[in-house]
């Protein structure tokens, strides 16, 4: 049960953190 | 028997997703280069493309790792990877998470920390760590190490029986030859099963394999033709004997399986009483 939770976790900060880099490098360009 | 596998669905569906998430990541990178070339912003071009690669190499090197792992969970002993692959790959993902925001991206320091840290954590939590622990029994006097060396010893030269086995041409000798083959095959397999085997079947793993594989390479330096009636009778009468050495051997593994059972049984059976 706890691994799911790290899990969700973990998938959340990853897409956070590195989308937020990529969006802010697309965003750059316009 | 030993060689069936459990049925285990999850990790054929791993070996496919998993990493998924890391070729999407490429997407908007492969976008943005792609945009800053045809609106000729060439510096921009430059640290996406940098960018790009910075997530190329992480998704590398998270396939390895993932690779590793997986070899590590189906190996029955083995050593814990001395290259920790994700460990790279998640730190390398903060660099290149942190070189998209603040270079690429012109965001300030601050945010840019904080996405590469998220980043990070986040693969930690996500892919988990690599295997960090030898996955090595001692097995009563002999340490987890020898046992891992003499087996992996052992298949080598198994190996090396088998290659040296299909240049011999004599019909006769090489089926000989690959019947020990199986056979001690099948007695690896049943070490594997359970290392405690290791410490009844010594002899057969450092002596007994060694000296066919010094046979065989020998066989095979010879031209067959040159190879006189006498000589190919003693190496098919030598054969027959590795042959039935082999196969008491299994038997006398299986037998120390038995003697374990009956061991164990005899235990539970005072305890019981008791």
């Amino acid at each position: 049960m706890a691994s799911g939770y790290i899990k969700v976790f973990g998938f959340i900060f990853l897409v956070f953190g590195v989308g937020s880099a990529l969006f802010a490098s697309l965003a750059n360009l316009f | 028997m030993a060689k069936a596998k459990r049925y285990n669905p999850s990790i054929s569906m791993q070996r496919q997703t998993r990493g998924f998430l890391l070729y999407l990541f490429l997407i908007p990178l492969f976008l943005s280069v792609v945009i800053a070339l045809f609106s000729m912003k060439f510096w921009a071009f430059m640290l996406n493309l940098i960018a790009f690669m910075l997530f190329y190499g992480v998704l590398h090197l998270s396939k390895k790792g993932f690779i590793q792992e997986r070899e590590y969970r189906e190996a029955i002993f083995t050593k814990a990877p001395k290259i920790k692959y994700k460990n790279i790959a998640a730190y390398l993902l903060g660099i290149a998470t942190f070189f998209t925001a603040w270079m690429a991206g012109g965001e300030p320091l601050l945010h840019s920390i904080f996405w590469a840290v998220l980043a990070v954590v986040g693969y930690w939590l996500y892919y988990g760590f690599d295997p960090s622990e030898d996955k090595l029994e001692d097995v009563g006097d002999l340490s987890g190490e020898v046992v891992l060396e003499t087996f992996g010893e052992a298949q080598r030269k198994l190996a090396q029986i088998e290659a040296d086995n299909k240049e011999i041409k004599d019909p006769v000798l090489h089926a000989k030859i690959q019947k020990a083959i199986t056979k001690a095959q099948t007695i690896l397999d049943t070490i594997a099963d359970d290392p405690k085997d290791i410490r009844v079947a010594r002899k057969f793993l450092i002596v007994y394999i060694d000296g066919v594989a010094k046979v065989t390479t020998s066989y095979r330096a010879l031209d067959e033709a040159d190879i006189d009636a006498l000589t190919r009778q003693k190496m098919l009468d030598l054969m027959d004997d590795v042959e039935e050495r082999f196969e008491k051997e299994l038997q006398r593994l299986k037998a120390n399986n038995k003697f374990d059972l009956d061991v164990q049984m005899d235990v539970l059976k005072t305890q019981i009483k008791n």
